[in-house]
């Protein structure tokens, strides 16, 4: 048998919490290689945080991706998983300093994880059906989810500050499920008309993570090494009108996500170079 | 006897000129447009900042050196002695430089010449046609003669926008003072202030931060060739400047002019808007840009990407 034949029949055999949790390490430890205008990078550390930071904090997050793996596949049902991203959260901390660097590619991808994991595991069909299931997930989320989404995102905040971040405000919400929270958050960043990145944050989630799609597809269709990729489908998402003042990190946040779907369906492609 | 007359920010046309005392000299911006002469008076204007082509136009202290080597104070002359009325509206080194030539023509004059006089100029002249993107090593003796020299000036330019005539007069008179020694071969040295910050850096272009005022000279002498310079954020708008080395260089300006504008909505028609020549530019003037850093960054490098696609 071929050195490749191997490798993949080494892979394909190993239980899909593994490949979630690696799937979603590697996004967040290849994320922020590439020149991204105002992130963390190969060449450029920003407001102290540094690309060790970063690696870190993704490979850090391994267990609690295997953990909500190894939780949707006994349970069949995405009520209950948020205690997962209040573990990743508090993972990602770990040995490493700064604050918290990660919160939103962890928001975003729980429910997109958690879509694959339910509803194409082989992989059979395509990143944009994923996204779209993903909203599903949210749909199905409980009241024990917002609670554990409350914890994860003061955790999240607790962090920044120790890494002495700035605070900031996070409004609490009598909601029955993590969609709801996101929608009335989307309408308290529409009235305040001042925060253009809490607005796309909050968008992705009651809105089909439309620009998530848009990074996906801006990133598969970029041509040349990955990092080259990576930026090109960065640049692309910045460069749109409506996303004049959005926060580079949030975009970042996007790329990542976007990473872990290719991952998520490379199947035996070698794509990183 | 030689004059000095400064009025802060004050442009006029050349046509109203006519109508200052004879003998009067605008220097470098004071009287809008392409140098001129009028022998009636005579008056004369000494600009390289309108209607000219920067490149192939010497700064005003290198026609200054030339005119006064062809006459000029044969002309500007009563009663033998040299007169001239200098109208200036700002207090830079080639304002400063000028002035002194002209104070001091009589040394330079017809066959006479002094090196150091010389050198300065050709430093001074490189490095003001090209905004500071003529290539001299930030480690060279003549740099750090420039570096100290102008440094009344360099010291203080962000307070420059809101001086009045008199602490401009004191900067010109500082500088003038600097040259006195160094063409008596007593001058300082002075190690020229690059320090920037180095935001993003993309292919054959960079955005910095300047700190010092040779952070441009750094950049290009290491060899980025076009630049971003983000001045941070005032009145709600973000401030940059564009620049690149000369019009052979492939960082397409007068695109980028127009393409920030399409993103950021402004019409072709809006005087408030991105513009400049065709080695250096920025933002809108008053309103600055809604675009971060960041973001900027990322248009430009995406566009480059495109245009060079």
């Amino acid at each position: 048998m071929e050195i490749m034949q191997r490798v993949n029949q080494a892979y394909s055999s190993l239980p899909l919490p593994y490949k979630e949790a690696r799937n979603m390490a590697l996004a967040c430890s290849l994320e922020p290689l590439s020149e991204k205008p105002g992130c963390v990078t190969r060449n450029f550390d920003v407001n102290r945080n540094t690309l060790e930071m970063f690696i870190s904090g993704g490979v850090n997050i391994f267990p609690a991706f295997f953990r909500l793996t190894e939780f949707l596949l006994q349970s069949n049902n995405p009520n209950g998983m948020y205690k997962f991203l209040h573990m990743a959260i508090l993972l990602s901390k770990m040995n490493r300093k700064g604050g918290q660097i990660n919160q939103g590619i962890l928001e975003f991808s729980l429910p997109i994880v958690a879509a694959h994991v339910l509803y194409d595991p082989q992989s059979i069909h395509d990143g944009e059906y994923v996204l779209n299931k993903a909203s599903e997930v949210l749909i199905s989320t409980g009241p024990e989810d917002f609670k554990e989404l409350w914890l994860a995102k003061n955790a999240g905040m607790e962090i920044t500050q120790h890494g002495r971040g700035k605070g900031y405000h996070l409004e609490d919400h009598a909601v029955c499920s993590v969609l709801d929270y996101y929608k009335l958050e989307y309408e308290a960043e529409q009235d305040r008309k001042r925060n253009a990145t809490g607005l796309m944050h909050n968008k992705q989630f009651i809105k089909g993570f439309e620009d998530i799609i848009q990074t996906h597809d801006a990133l598969k269709n970029a041509k040349g090494k990955f990092s080259h990729r990576t930026a090109e489908a960065y640049n692309i998402i910045m460069s749109k009108p409506q996303n004049l003042g959005v926060g580079p990190g949030l975009i970042a946040d996007f790329v990542a996500v976007s990473i872990y779907l290719e991952l998520a369906y490379a199947k035996d492609r070698e794509f990183i170079e | 006897m030689i004059e000095g007359i400064t009025e802060p920010g004050k442009t006029v046309l050349w046509k109203n000129f006519f109508s200052f005392p004879a003998f009067s000299i605008a220097i470098d911006g004071y009287v809008k447009g392409p140098t001129r002469y009028n022998q009636v008076g005579p008056r004369l204007n000494l600009n390289h900042h309108e209607g000219v082509d920067r490149l192939s136009t010497r700064s005003t202290s290198g026609q200054m050196l030339m005119y006064i080597k062809q006459g000029l104070f044969k002309r500007f002359n009563e009663k033998g002695t040299p007169k001239a009325i200098i109208y200036r509206n700002d207090c830079d080194q080639d304002v400063s430089l000028t002035y002194w030539l002209a104070k001091n023509n009589e040394r330079i004059s017809h066959t006479k010449s002094e090196p150091l006089i010389n050198r300065l100029v050709f430093a001074e002249d490189a490095l003001d046609t090209t905004a500071g993107a003529y290539p001299l090593s930030l480690d060279s003796d003549l740099m750090r003669d420039v570096a100290w020299i102008f440094d009344p000036y360099t010291s203080v330019i962000r307070k420059v926008p809101s001086m009045n005539a008199t602490e401009m007069d004191n900067v010109i008179d500082s500088i003038g003072a600097r040259i006195d020694k160094y063409t008596l071969g007593k001058g300082e040295k002075l190690e020229p202030d690059a320090r920037l910050e180095m935001l993003y850096s993309g292919v054959g272009w960079a955005m910095i931060s300047e700190t010092g005022f040779y952070a441009r000279s750094k950049l290009l002498n290491s060899g980025t060739f076009a630049f971003i310079t983000y001045r941070g954020e005032s009145n709600g708008g973000h401030r940059y400047s564009l620049g690149k080395m000369s019009p052979f260089i492939d960082f397409p300006l007068q695109d980028l002019y127009k393409h920030y504008n399409e993103i950021e909505g402004i019409s072709l028609e809006d005087t408030d808007k991105w513009g400049g020549g065709d080695t250096t530019g920025g933002s809108p003037r008053i309103r600055g840009s809604k675009m971060p850093a960041a973001q900027l960054a990322s248009v430009t490098e995406q566009f480059i990407k495109n245009h060079r696609d």
